[in-house]
């Protein structure tokens, strides 16, 4: 059975400070160590980002999956109905990272580039279906979360998680010809 | 069509980036690049100014699928608009499929890009001790219209006279 996991940063009553100076460059940073057999369909709600915030970077380390591994990384907001964090409403589940193979092996991803093992990562950190770009500005506070797919992970298992980001205050990031 | 050269909106603000800021503390600057027509061999984007005594730390590019396209990254001497290099940071990377790149490795399609991203002088650690532009010049055909490339500049303050080291 699919399995929600939150991390205490998902979780916290307390928004993530959205009122910092602009350009600064902010990290939060979560470990999920799987309580079980990761599942089909396994979430694990890792961080929030304040409104405004533009990601720069994420930062994923794995352990040696079991076969098949896949991992996603997607985004959600707070419930749209109750607009609490407990059972978020997902935007799109594979927008950062798109089925990433993780087959077997440990390795690391940024969404520059990755590798499982000795094999490149690479386009599937692209993500898909509204797909984000590197540089995405958050409108409103969101949440970045984690899926499995296929038996992925192992008791025990440890996955480790960086968002960085800074908070840009402007209208636009735009540019003029001439 | 001649080679056209566009500027982002941070770098021709009249206030220059602010470098009065805690030493070490890491900032970033983002713009997105959307090709107003196809992009010509030798076009020019002028993407970020970054003030004297800023650190470089890293580049991050996002790019679509083109054909034949190679992109490079140089470096500008902002009060005089001499071009140092064109291809000081990163030099020709072949991104003919979408994908991404950092200083330190990207991709593009299922390919690896690598060695391009040393592109000469300049990288991690790169201290400009003037007011520094940053550019990105296309080769090849090298986008269609519409097209959006995304880029990110990482760095920090340092004051100090040096970032050496000393042996024992």
């Amino acid at each position: 059975m699919a399995t929600a996991w939150y991390t205490d940063a998902f979780k916290n009553g307390n928004g993530p400070d959205g009122n910092v100076p602009a350009g600064a460059v902010l990290c939060q940073y979560t470990q999920y160590t799987a309580g079980s057999t990761t599942g089909i369909g396994d979430t694990v709600y890792l961080f929030r980002l304040p409104k405004n915030a533009v990601l720069v970077d994420v930062i994923v380390q794995w352990d040696a999956s079991g076969s098949s591994g896949t991992l996603s990384l997607g985004t959600c907001i707070a419930n749209s109905t109750t607009g609490k964090w407990d059972s978020p409403t997902v935007v799109q589940a594979t927008n950062i990272f798109n089925v990433a193979a993780v087959t077997n092996s440990a390795g690391r991803a940024s969404l520059t580039g990755g590798f499982t093992g000795t094999s490149l990562l690479s386009s599937a950190l692209l993500g898909t279906t509204t797909a984000l770009c590197l540089g995405n500005k958050f409108t409103v506070e969101t949440g970045l979360y984690v899926t499995f797919g296929t038996a992925a992970f192992p008791n025990d298992a440890d996955l480790y998680f960086a968002a960085l980001y800074f908070v840009d205050y402007g209208a636009d990031m735009a540019y003029d010809a001439g | 069509m001649a080679a056209t050269a566009y500027y982002t909106d941070n770098y021709k603000a009249a206030t220059v980036p602010d470098s009065n800021v805690p030493a070490g503390l890491l900032l970033a600057q983002m713009v997105k690049y959307t090709a107003p027509t196809a992009a010509y061999v030798g076009d020019t984007v002028y993407l970020f100014r970054l003030p004297a005594n800023a650190v470089l730390v890293d580049i991050l590019a996002q790019f679509p699928a083109g054909s034949s396209v190679t992109m490079s990254l140089g470096t500008v001497t902002y009060s005089t608009g001499a071009t140092v290099s064109a291809t000081n940071i990163v030099n020709a990377a072949a991104c003919t499929g979408a994908g991404r790149f950092s200083l330190t490795g990207g991709f593009q399609g299922t390919t690896l890009i690598s060695d391009a991203l040393i592109g000469g002088t300049v990288g991690p650690g790169t201290k400009f001790t003037v007011d520094t532009g940053i550019l990105y010049t296309n080769a090849g055909a090298a986008l269609t219209a519409d097209d959006n490339v995304y880029f990110i500049v990482l760095y920090f303050m340092d004051y100090g006279a040096d970032m050496a080291y000393d042996a024992g």
